[in-house]
């Protein structure tokens, strides 16, 4: 189960930017955070989703990054199960 | 008849232990904690349900290991399930260690002391029944919950909703175990609530391991009319920062 794809889904759902840049977004704000993004723990999507993440929506200029990053991080929480049900 | 029972709780007791032992290995490739709890619940029952026969015959140590699971099993749902939300996790833990000690103290009575009251046997039945049926109901309510979020999402494949179904469906079957458990006889002889719940432990492990070990060839079966996402191209850096830019 692609994860980072799954969060990509709700992060084009919310945006209406592709796909495939949101993806790339998820998996870049994992890379400044030095954390692989093949990862089932959701602490450590948390701590990528509220700031690297965030950071990452500030740098692009896109509206409202601090509110996004917490819709992404709203989602996290409600589909936390999916991290041991897809392990 | 012995004979019979012994060999069911036997193969029930290797199922168990070797679906605990693949949760062990998964835990340990995904760093997922939570596994280990509940794997540690499934090795309790394992353990215990061997002392159930009558080779290893002993109530007290089958009962230790009944009252002792639960505790795992809350941490394991209340992990899975609930970080940083609202949850029953003290409700459950308060009532599942309230339950171990009425079990632990009737059982304690009934073995070790003259007082051979078969209501004190009754009564660590009735604690276990209800710890039995409320932690199922839990995970059934958690495991739905959640389910139906990601039911119609399409990205997520069928397996892992099949896996959540499981969940649910072996919850229920252990609710039918915990509803049956108090009526089996005593003498370990058949009874009508023996076979419904022998019945609702034969469709519990099938679900539960089908659910957590999920072989090879269930899940390509599960997955057989999936086509995974075709985005496998990825963008550059700056491909991405300009499509949000874009907006």
């Amino acid at each position: 189960m692609d994860i980072v794809g799954f969060f990509g889904k709700k992060l084009e759902e919310k945006t209406g930017i592709k796909e495939i840049a949101c993806k790339g977004m998820i998996r870049l704000a994992f890379r400044d955070a030095g954390i692989d993004s093949s990862t089932f723990k959701i602490d450590e999507y948390k701590k990528v989703f509220s700031k690297n993440l965030k950071i990452r929506f500030e740098k692009s200029g896109i509206d409202n990054p601090n509110a996004l990053a917490d819709y992404m991080v709203s989602e996290l929480i409600k589909n936390q199960g999916l991290f041991t049900m897809s392990a | 008849m012995e004979l019979l029972n012994d060999t069911f709780v036997f193969a029930i007791s290797f199922i168990r232990g070797f679906i605990g032992a693949i949760l062990i290995n998964r835990a340990r490739k995904t760093k997922l904690t939570n596994l280990y709890a509940l794997a540690i619940t499934i090795f309790c029952e394992c353990i215990g349900y061997a002392f159930y026969t009558s080779i290893l015959n002993n109530l007290f140590i089958f009962y230790l290991f009944m009252s002792v699971m639960w505790v795992p099993l809350i941490i394991f749902i209340n992990k899975t399930f609930y970080q940083e939300k609202k949850s029953p996790f003290k409700f459950f833990l308060l009532l599942t260690s309230i339950l171990a000690i009425v079990k632990i103290v009737a059982l304690s009575l009934y073995q070790f002391s003259p007082i051979q009251d078969s209501n004190l046997l009754l009564l660590g039945r009735f604690s276990l029944s209800i710890a039995l049926g409320s932690t199922a109901v839990w995970l059934n309510y958690a495991s739905y919950t959640s389910y139906s979020k990601i039911k119609s999402d399409e990205g997520v494949e069928p397996w892992i909703k099949a896996r959540y179904l499981l969940v649910f469906f072996y919850t229920i079957a252990q609710m039918g175990i915990a509803i049956t458990w108090p009526f089996f006889p005593y003498d370990k002889s058949i009874n009508i609530a023996y076979i419904l719940g022998a019945l609702s432990l034969v469709i519990f492990i099938i679900t539960q391991f089908l659910a957590w070990v999920m072989p090879a060839g269930f899940k390509k079966w599960l997955n057989r009319n999936y086509t995974p996402s075709d985005a496998k191209e990825e963008l550059s850096e700056e491909e991405i920062m300009k499509s949000f830019k874009e907006g």
